[in-house]
């Protein structure tokens, strides 16, 4: 089990909060004392945790528990009402969405979403641009894009565009309209643009949603090989606990904004509070819960408006 | 006493009117998700027909009069509006409505023009024949048209409270507000909820339009004003909140009419900032947000396709026809032809800038005249007053508004696209009313400007200035085309398609934005440039933001994404008008109009533009043809 960061670890230098976590080695992500409320409703209370270099840690929890949110949080999209997000010791809780990228953190979303118009490539090819873009003049606002598309067509590191979409299976619809792909290969395409960003930290949202059994098991093998050949730091916001047993070396777990239960993955799946967070106040009297999938809709998560209806 | 009769009062009135007409506003948002700033327009065509049924051929009293409009007409113009246009674009997002309704605002006038030929209406009846006369209440003086508009706006406000509050229709209709889906599970009907809202909402535009009538004036112009105010008011009320906007609509205006009182002397602060003032207060709704207004997803497989670039051999080939029959045309054409031609070719400069804004920047140009006028103010002054060589002084002026547009796109940068939009049409507002008003700006008398010099040659035949404009068009497309082969220009499409995404990809799209706005200013206020010379002067009036929504929608139904839709749309937008006038009688000069205000319509069937439709049918029978010749040959 991984005790939650305390008050004294936030006062401590950065490089010192690696005490807390066992089996990573350099802190890559940490989140501290993360609080987010909509309104009324607190989404995260005090969580805190990281993830190591090369390390994987899976999220998990029932609907509403605030694994998107604190993603959200790490990604930049969500400020927190409290807590710090630090990358690599530094902190980076003001840091825009944009400035994160830049530094590092890349993210996959569960919900689909992509450039209509582009190909496979040319989305693989935006996030390559992005980790070359601060070598460039001008970010190479002013570059030819066809020139710059030349030379990536020549790199041959492991996380060029061209690379990517040979491990990832996509060469062979890269001059394709992503938006006409199965839900399998886009997850994958979602996946190579990120890779492609070359990312320190790969903050990944349900990367399997959607996809079979055997899609998933795809997913996970290419993750975990990943995380091994470019020592990422990875965050896996999952709801198929098999799939987070699979590529997590850890895995942390939220219920109601707060954080229950953090350690291996067979310490975490066999917790009580887990159980409890699943099944109710008789889970010791259901089955074992390993190897079972939570339903889909537990509970109500909380729904935050936006100005949708209208009022009198 | 005097301050609280004279502007208090009027104001009250006037903020009541707009408080009728922002409540239908949000009715038609809240279930359909449409913003129609065509609104104005509705309000103004039935309170035309008021006029006409009134007044003019005295077919029916004042109340009857009022029941056909507000009972009948007003709800079935609602319903239609619906049925035959939004529902069918809702589906393409909130965008795409906007534009459409843009094609309302500028149609519907026109053919109110068309049809009724009203001309000047200096005073337009309201129910009661008395509605001149004067009362008073302690020291109070009031009309009775005013007295009816204020007695109209507590009916409405009551009637809708009580349908809202206290009847099973407006639980329907607000179940249906908060989730269609759920409300349909309930057995709620959702499209009934939808023609019943915009029925009301027409009935609302007619009440508001036939008492602004007499109080204000019975002109397109007035009825622009009552929608700014009115989707100034419906922004304030967060698009969802009736009672917060009715409020809001009294107090703008009361607002306005306030800042006429507190400038005695009639300086700018009244002359400028009061008929400004609505904008001021829809840029600080826009701002002041906490959550940005929903557009919708992005319609997929509608708008886009992918970005593809010709080889330089190919691409020759397809503009070179293209290049041959701009450069021999003055050769075929008489001088009254190649000036109409070469007006084409300025409005193909001129429209290059919507393609960069919104076809490749995703920002919706609302006010795109207040970014020409002030890049061709600037250098009609600059070779007036300081002789700066002509063609230098239209580079320094377009530069100066793009600087301006720069800034705008910055500001705006964390705005989505419709409330840049919605920035930019409040700011093209104030540089009609405060900005062209300004002397030290624009000259009362307008700016002249004399034939241009190149290289001591004067351009001033027809001719010379037509391959003077010719040629600009040529660099303007050939710096778009160099734009658009630029990793910026990669960057701001996919900050355009989908910003969320983008950032996360390292992708600002603030700066993109800030680029596409920039460039397209300075190509558009180098076109303004070229009008003025064609014109050999520039006049407020020329470009008033109106005359941007027509561009706008002229555009946009021909192909918002293609540069040589808008090269197509110039030619268009100035040959169509000449050859109607040529052909037609002279009341028939709305009709080009009218053609363009609905042509943006069509948006549903054509989200690519009429020349992309063109050319796919071309490629159509281009294909049957060959087929045809194998089979010939087979035989």
């Amino acid at each position: 089990m991984i005790a939650k960061t305390s008050d004294e670890d936030l006062q401590r230098p950065a490089a010192s909060s690696q005490d807390g976590l066992a089996a990573a080695g350099a802190v890559a992500l940490e989140l501290s004392a993360i609080t987010v409320r909509f309104g009324g409703i607190v989404a995260l209370s005090d969580v805190s945790f990281g993830v190591g270099t090369g390390e994987s840690v899976g999220l998990i929890g029932p609907n509403g528990a605030g694994k998107t949110t604190l993603l959200d949080v790490a990604a930049g999209v969500r400020r927190p009402q409290a807590g710090t997000v630090r990358l690599h010791g530094a902190s980076i809780t003001g840091a825009s969405v944009v400035r994160r990228s830049r530094l590092g953190v890349a993210r996959t979303f569960q919900q689909l979403s992509l450039f209509d118009g582009m190909t496979v490539r040319e989305h693989v090819m935006l996030g390559y641009l992005a980790s070359r873009a601060k070598e460039m003049p001008l970010r190479g606002f002013l570059s030819r894009r066809a020139s710059i598309e030349r030379a990536a067509r020549k790199d041959d590191s492991p996380l060029s565009p061209t690379a990517l979409m040979d491990r990832l299976g996509l060469e062979s619809v890269a001059d394709q309209l992503a938006g006409e792909q199965s839900v399998g290969v886009v997850r994958m395409v979602d996946l190579a643009r990120a890779l492609a960003s070359r990312p320190r930290v790969l903050l990944l949202d349900e990367p399997v949603s959607g996809l079979s059994e055997t899609e998933a098991e795809d997913v996970g093998r290419v993750l975990l090989s990943l995380r091994a050949d470019h020592e990422l730091a990875m965050l896996v916001v999952e709801h198929n606990l098999e799939f987070a047993r699979l590529v997590s070396d850890r895995i942390v777990a939220l219920d109601f904004g707060e954080l229950i239960a953090a350690g291996t993955p067979d310490e975490v799946l066999a917790s009580a509070d887990l159980r409890r967070a699943y099944f109710g106040a008789d889970a010791e009297e259901e089955a074992a819960i390993e190897g079972l999938d939570p339903p889909d809709a537990e509970r109500e998560s909380p729904v935050v408006r936006d100005g949708g209806g209208m009022e009198t | 006493m005097h301050f609280f009769d004279f502007y208090i009062v009027p104001g009250l009135v006037i903020g009541c009117i707009y408080a009728i007409a922002a409540s239908g506003l949000v009715m038609a948002y809240s279930t359909s998700g449409v913003l129609n700033i065509g609104y104005g327009s509705v309000a103004y065509t039935v309170a035309l027909i008021f006029y006409e049924i009134r007044s003019n051929h005295n077919l029916l009293g004042g109340w009857p009069s009022l029941l056909l409009c507000v009972l009948v007409i007003g709800p079935a113009l609602g319903i239609f509006l619906w049925q035959a246009l939004f529902r069918w674009l809702v589906r393409l997002g909130l965008i795409a409505t906007l534009i459409a309704s843009i094609g309302i605002t500028i149609a519907l006038p026109a053919l109110c023009e068309l049809v009724f030929n009203p001309g000047s209406i200096f005073y337009s009846p309201g129910v009661v024949e008395s509605g001149t006369n004067l009362h008073k209440i302690g020291s109070i003086v009031f009309s009775t048209d005013q007295a009816y508009a204020v007695g109209a706006a507590v009916v409405v406000a009551a009637g809708l409270f009580y349908l809202l509050r206290f009847t099973a229709t407006g639980l329907r209709m607000r179940a249906v507000f908060d989730s269609r889906s759920v409300a349909s599970l309930t057995g709620t009907s959702p499209a009934l909820a939808s023609n019943l809202s915009w029925a009301i909402s027409g009935g609302l535009a007619a009440v508001g339009g036939i008492f602004l009538a007499p109080v204000l004036a019975l002109s397109s112009s007035a009825f622009l004003t009552l929608t700014v105010a009115s989707l100034a008011a419906a922004l304030v009320g967060g698009l969802r909140s009736i009672a917060v906007t009715f409020v809001a609509a009294l107090a703008i205006g009361v607002a306005s009419s306030a800042i006429t009182g507190l400038d005695a002397n009639n300086t700018l602060l009244s002359t400028g900032i009061q008929p400004s003032f609505p904008f001021l207060v829809m840029v600080a709704a826009v701002f002041l947000r906490r959550n940005s207004i929903d557009v919708g997803g992005t319609p997929r497989r509608t708008f886009e396709l992918p970005e593809r670039f010709d080889a330089l051999p190919s691409w020759l080939a397809k503009v070179a026809p293209a290049v041959v029959l701009v450069a021999l045309a003055p050769l075929v054409l008489n001088s009254y032809w190649t000036g109409v031609v070469g007006l084409g070719l300025i409005y193909g400069v001129i429209f290059l800038g919507f393609t960069i804004a919104l076809g490749f920047g995703g920002i919706l140009p609302l006010g795109q005249t207040a970014i020409v006028g002030i890049g061709a103010f600037t250098a009609g002054d600059l070779a007036l007053s300081n002789h700066v060589p002509l063609l230098m002084a239209l580079v320094i002026g377009a530069l100066l508004a793009s600087a301006v547009a720069g800034v705008l796109a910055f500001v705006g940068g964390r705005l989505n696209a419709l409330e840049f939009g919605l920035l930019t049409l409040a700011f093209g507002l104030f540089a009609d009313n405060f900005l062209y008003n300004w002397t030290v700006l624009v000259p009362l008398q307008g700016v002249t400007f004399a034939s241009p010099v190149f290289l001591g040659l004067h351009i001033v035949s027809a001719t010379a200035q037509y391959y003077l404009f010719g040629i600009v068009l040529a660099l303007a497309l050939l710096l778009v085309a160099w734009y658009r082969r630029r990793l910026g220009a990669f960057y701001v499409n996919a900050g355009r398609m989908q910003p969320a995404l983008a950032a996360a990809t390292g992708v600002n799209p603030r700066t993109g934005r800030v680029v596409a706005f920039a460039l397209a200013g300075f190509i558009a206020a180098i076109g303004g440039g070229l009008l003025a010379i064609y014109q050999r002067d520039l006049q407020p009036t020329d470009l008033v933001t109106p005359t941007g929504l027509v561009w706008l929608a002229v555009v946009v139904f021909m192909g918002i994404r293609s540069p040589a839709a808008a090269f197509v749309g110039g030619l268009v937008y100035a040959v169509f008008p000449a050859l109607l006038s040529t052909w037609l009688p002279i009341s028939w000069g709305p009709l080009a109009t009218v053609l363009f205000g609905l042509g943006a319509l069509t948006l549903a069937q054509n989200p690519r533009g009429a020349v992309e439709a063109q050319k796919v049918q071309i490629a159509w029978l281009a294909s049957m043809f060959r087929k045809l010749l194998t089979r010939v040959r087979t035989a």
